[in-house]
C-alpha cells in the first residue's frame, strides 16, 4: 500500500515538473520568440483550441473501452495537466492582458470559469474522499436514501415503541418537533462541507435538555436515538462532500462546451475580420 | 470509533445504474419500486406482482398464486384477489431524473443559450458591439470619422470602414474566414518569421492616409499598416509603436541580408534623400553607406552602431573659420559668451536656428575698415559690392558725412572728405593696397573700444581666393553652417535641456576647428536612454517608419476611394 502511494506521489511529482517545464517553456518562447513571429496569437488560438478539443472530449475515453488507449485514470491525470498547461496558453493567447471586446471577455470570463472550477474539481477530488473515509459510514451516494430511510424507520420505531401509555410524551414530542424533518433529508450540507460541528452541538445541547425531562428507564431509548441522529449527521456530510463532488462539474463541463462554441465563433471572426480575407 | 461507522449493509439485488437517465420518484424517500421508470421516464409501477393461475390435478378452476419474488419482500399474506389481480398495488409516481440525466440536460441547455445569445448577439443592433475587439483610438472614433466611414463603407457598419467582412454581414462571415484561412493566415502562414505582410485592410487605410512607400525600398516585403498601428486597444491616442515591430526586421541578420542585397541592385536615387537635405533643412551632404542601414540592431542600448558621423569621422566642411574655444573662453572676449548667443532654437524647441552674421556676428565683427569712422562699416555678403563700396569711398564718406556726422554746407562736406581721404591713404597708402588687405588680411587684432573687434580683413574669417582675372573680385567661398547633422532621426533640443546643459552632451571648450562636429557620442544617449539609465529607448523616439508625413485627406468624395486606392507616391 505505501509503496502504491509512493507510486502515486512519485507520479505526480513528476507531472507536475513535466508541466512546469512545458509552462516555462512557453513563457520563454512567449518573451524570446513573439516580436519575431506577428501571428503568434493566431497559433497559439490554433493550439489552444485543439487543447480545449482534447480537454473537453477525454471523456470519450470512456465511451470507446474497446480501444486500448490506457487506463481512465491515466487519462484523467492528462486532462489535469493539459488543463494546467491551457491556462498559460491562454495567457499568451491573450497577450497577458485582459481582453476589451465583448465577445472576448465572455470568452475569457467562461474560460477563467472552466480552468477555476476544474482547479477547484482538482482540489476536493483530492481533499474530499480522504475526508469521507476518515469520517467513516462511507456511503454511496445512490444508496443515500435509502440509507436516510432505515435511519428514519429505525427513529420512528423506537419513539413509536414508547408510545405506550406508560412513558412520558417528552421523547415523541421531541422527535416529532425536533428530529422529525431532520431524518427525511439531507440537512445542514453547508456545515458539513465547511466542517461545522455547530449542527451536532445543537442536537447534543437538545439531547442533553431532554434528558432532565426524561424518566430513568427512558434514558437508554434516548441515547440509542442520539447514536441513530448522529449517524445521520454522518450520512448528511457524506451527502454534502459527495453532492459537492458531483455538483462541480454543473460547471465545469456545460460552460466547457459553451467555451468551445464560442470559440469557434471568435475563430470566424478574427479570421474573416483579418486582413487576410479576401 | 470508524469501526463503529461501517458502510451500511444493502441488500445485493438492489443494484441501482446511476447511469440511467430516470429513476423511481419514490427514492428519495429511500424505497424506490424494483421495476423503475421506463427508459424514456415513464413510471411503470403497477402491482407487486403478476399473480400465476396454478391448476392442480382435478381442479377445474384453479387459484392464483402470488409470484413476488424473495427479494420484494416473499409471497404476501393476503394472496391475489379472486380476479387474478394483485392485492399490492404500487403507489404510482413521477419519475425523476438522475444527476447525471440532469448535467447532460445542463450541458444541452447550456450549448442551445450559448447559440441562441451568439445569434442575438450578431442581430444588425448588437452585432458591432459584440464583435468589436475593443474600442478604437480618439481619432478613428470621433463623430466626423465615424460619418466618413460609414460613407465608405455604404451605410452597412462602421466596422466595414476598415473590415472588409464587416460588410456583408455574419452570413458571408464563414466564407471570408475559410478564404483567409487559404490565403494569408494558413496554417504554414503562421509561423512564418517577420512582419505582417500588407494586406487587403490596408486599402481602408490608405483611402485616408495616401502614400504606402513609407521605408526603403530594399525591404523584403511591404507590410500591414495595422503590424504597428495596433487599433482597438484603448479609446485615448493609438499606443506607440513597440520597439519589437522594428527588431522583427532589424534584429534578424537574414532579413538584414535580404535586405542588403536587394539594396545593392537598386539605383541611389530610389531611396529616399535624407542624407542630402531634401526638405530637412540645411544638411551636408552625404553618400548613402554602401551596405545601405541594414547593420542587426535588437536595442538602442546594446547594438546600436555609432552614430555615423562619429564613426566615420565625418568633419565639418564649412569654409567659415570658427574657433568655438575661443568664443567660449573666459577673458577673451568683451562679454561672455553662451551657446544660445549664437545658437537660437526654432519655434518649436527641436533643432537650432540657422546662424546668421546680421544677428549673431555682426556684435562683435563689426566691418570697420576705418578706424578714424566707427560708424562706416563694408557691406556683408557680396566681395563685388564691397569692392564697388571701396572704389566710391568719395561717395560714402560724403553721405556718411551728410547722413550721420550730419554736415549739410557742401565746403564743409568737401573738407570732410578730403580729411577723410587724406586719413585712409595714410593708413593703406592706396586703393589697392586697401582693397587687398580688406579682402585678404587674416591678421587679428585686439579689441579697440573694448566691443568690436577691429576688422583686418575678410580672411579672418572666410576663405577668400584671389581675383581669377585682372577685373574681377576675389572670390569668397560661401559659407554653408549646417543645421542639422544627423537627419535620419529626429531630436527635440528643448526636451533635453530639462536638467542638462548644451556643454553636457557638446563638447566645444576644445574645439579651435570648424571642422570639429561636436557632436555626442552614443554613449553620452544610452547614459539616459537605456532600461539602466530609465529614459524612453524605443525606435520611435528618434526615427521614424514612414519618410515623409503621410498626406491625410479625411474630407468628402471617399465613395469608390476603398475599391480604386490612389497609386503609391513614388
Amino acid at each position: 500500500m505505501a509503496k502504491k502511494v509512493n507510486e502515486i506521489i512519485r507520479r505526480r511529482f513528476a507531472a507536475l515538473i513535466l508541466t512546469a517545464f512545458v509552462v516555462a517553456g512557453l513563457a520563454s518562447a512567449y518573451v524570446l520568440l513573439a516580436p519575431h513571429y506577428p501571428r503568434h496569437p493566431y497559433l497559439s488560438g490554433w493550439v489552444l483550441l485543439a487543447v480545449m478539443l482534447f480537454l473537453t472530449f477525454f471523456n470519450l475515453r470512456k465511451k470507446v473501452p474497446f480501444l486500448r488507449m490506457g487506463s481512465v485514470g491515466f487519462w484523467l491525470q492528462v486532462h489535469i495537466y493539459v488543463g494546467l498547461i491551457s491556462g498559460a496558453l491562454f495567457f499568451a493567447h491573450i497577450g497577458f492582458s485582459w481582453p476589451n471586446g465583448l465577445l472576448n471577455q465572455v470568452i475569457a470570463v467562461i474560460f477563467a470559469i472552466v480552468f477555476v472550477s476544474g482547479l477547484v474539481g482538482l482540489w476536493i477530488s483530492r481533499a474530499f474522499p480522504k475526508r469521507l473515509t476518515d469520517a467513516g459510514f462511507e456511503t454511496p451516494f445512490e444508496r443515500m436514501p435509502q440509507a436516510r430511510n432505515i435511519l428514519r424507520e429505525q427513529a420512528e420505531a423506537l419513539v413509536l415503541a414508547g408510545v405506550d401509555g406508560q412513558t412520558s410524551p417528552v421523547i415523541s414530542g421531541f422527535y416529532t418537533e425536533k428530529l422529525g424533518l431532520f431524518f427525511t433529508k439531507p440537512r445542514n450540507l453547508r456545515a458539513h462541507l465547511f466542517r461545522a460541528q455547530s449542527p451536532q452541538a445543537t442536537h447534543r445541547s437538545q439531547f442533553d435538555e431532554i434528558r432532565r425531562y426524561a424518566k430513568k428507564s427512558e434514558l437508554g431509548l434516548l441515547d440509542t436515538l442520539s447514536e441513530l441522529v448522529e449517524r445521520k449527521h454522518l450520512l448528511d456530510y457524506q451527502y454534502a462532500l459527495q453532492y459537492t463532488l458531483r455538483v462541480w462539474l454543473f460547471a465545469h463541463i456545460p460552460l466547457s462546451y459553451s467555451l468551445l462554441i464560442l470559440s469557434v465563433a471568435h475563430i470566424i471572426v478574427v479570421y474573416s475580420f483579418s486582413g487576410s480575407a479576401p | 470509533m470508524k469501526n463503529d461507522r461501517k458502510f451500511p449493509e444493502f441488500a445485493s439485488h438492489e443494484y441501482v445504474r446511476p447511469n440511467l437517465n430516470w429513476e423511481c420518484g419514490h427514492t428519495c424517500e429511500g424505497c424506490p419500486c424494483r421495476i423503475g421508470p421506463s427508459p424514456k421516464g415513464k413510471c411503470r409501477a403497477t402491482f407487486e406482482c403478476s399473480p400465476k393461475l396454478v391448476v392442480k390435478a382435478g381442479e377445474s378452476k384453479g387459484h392464483w398464486t402470488c409470484t413476488r419474488p424473495k427479494s420484494g419482500g416473499g409471497k404476501c399474506e393476503g394472496g391475489p384477489l379472486p380476479d387474478g389481480t394483485c392485492c399490492n398495488a404500487i403507489p404510482k409516481c413521477r419519475p425523476r431524473r438522475t444527476l447525471r440525466a440532469v448535467r447532460k440536460r445542463a450541458v444541452i441547455f447550456t450549448c442551445i443559450a450559448t447559440v441562441i445569445l451568439l445569434l442575438l448577439g450578431l442581430s444588425r443592433p448588437m452585432r458591432d458591439n459584440l464583435v468589436n475587439p475593443g474600442p478604437i483610438s480618439s481619432v478613428h472614433a470621433s463623430e466626423h470619422f465615424a460619418r466618413v466611414h460609414m460613407e465608405m463603407s455604404g451605410g452597412a457598419s462602421t466596422c466595414a470602414a476598415c473590415h472588409e467582412g464587416a460588410k456583408d454581414g455574419p452570413g458571408s462571415w464563414h466564407t471570408k474566414a475559410f478564404g483567409a484561412f487559404k490565403e494569408g493566415l494558413a496554417p504554414a502562414d503562421l509561423i512564418k518569421r517577420g512582419p505582417i505582410e500588407s494586406s487587403t485592410m490596408d486599402k481602408s487605410c490608405l483611402a485616408c492616409h495616401q502614400g504606402k512607400d513609407f521605408h526603403q525600398p530594399n525591404m523584403p516585403a511591404n507590410f500591414a499598416c495595422h503590424e504597428c498601428h495596433r487599433e482597438h486597444g484603448t479609446s485615448g491616442f493609438m499606443p506607440p509603436v513597440d520597439n519589437a515591430y522594428c527588431i522583427a526586421c532589424h534584429g534578424d541578420s537574414d532579413l538584414m541580408a535580404k535586405s542588403r542585397d536587394l539594396g545593392a541592385g537598386l539605383s541611389p536615387h530610389a531611396f529616399p534623400d535624407k542624407t542630402s537635405g531634401g526638405g530637412e533643412g540645411k544638411v551636408q551632404p552625404r553618400e548613402r553607406p554602401e551596405g545601405g542601414y541594414t547593420d542587426v540592431i535588437t536595442a538602442f542600448h546594446t547594438d546600436h552602431p555609432e552614430f555615423r558621423q562619429i564613426r566615420e569621422g565625418i568633419k565639418d566642411t564649412n569654409t567659415l573659420k570658427f574657433n568655438h574655444a575661443v568664443h567660449m573662453g573666459k577673458g577673451t572676449m568683451p562679454r561672455e559668451l553662451n551657446c544660445a548667443d549664437c545658437h537660437e532654437q526654432d519655434s518649436r524647441g527641436e533643432y537650432q536656428l540657422p546662424i546668421t552674421y546680421e544677428k549673431h556676428c555682426r556684435e562683435c565683427h563689426t566691418l570697420q575698415f576705418d578706424q578714424t569712422t566707427p560708424g562706416l562699416t563694408l557691406p556683408h555678403g557680396d566681395p563685388y559690392y564691397v569692392r564697388a563700396f571701396l572704389r566710391s569711398l568719395n561717395i560714402q564718406y560724403e553721405e556718411f558725412g551728410r547722413d550721420v556726422e550730419g554736415i549739410t554746407r557742401a565746403e564743409d562736406l568737401i573738407r570732410y572728405i578730403r580729411g577723410k581721404r587724406e586719413t585712409i591713404e595714410g593708413q593703406y597708402e592706396t586703393g589697392e593696397k586697401l582693397e587687398h588687405m580688406v579682402f585678404f588680411s587674416d591678421q587679428g587684432k585686439k579689441f579697440t573700444d573694448g566691443q568690436r573687434a577691429a576688422f583686418t580683413g575678410c580672411a579672418v574669417c572666410h576663405d577668400v581666393k584671389p581675383a581669377e582675372s585682372a577685373n574681377a573680385t576675389p572670390k569668397i567661398e560661401k559659407v554653408g553652417v549646417p543645421t542639422r547633422w544627423m537627419t535620419l532621426g529626429k531630436f527635440d533640443h528643448s526636451l533635453h535641456q530639462k536638467g542638462l546643459t548644451c556643454l553636457d552632451c557638446h563638447d566645444v571648450m576644445n574645439s579651435e576647428l570648424t571642422s570639429d562636429l561636436n557632436l555626442p557620442s552614443i554613449k553620452s544617449c544610452i547614459d539616459c536612454h537605456s532600461p539602466q539609465g530609465g529614459i524612453d529607448h524605443r525606435c520611435t523616439s528618434c526615427h521614424t517608419y514612414h519618410n515623409h508625413s503621410s498626406p491625410f485627406s479625411p474630407l468628402g468624395g471617399m465613395e469608390g476611394r476603398i475599391e480604386n486606392p490612389p497609386p503609391p507616391k513614388k
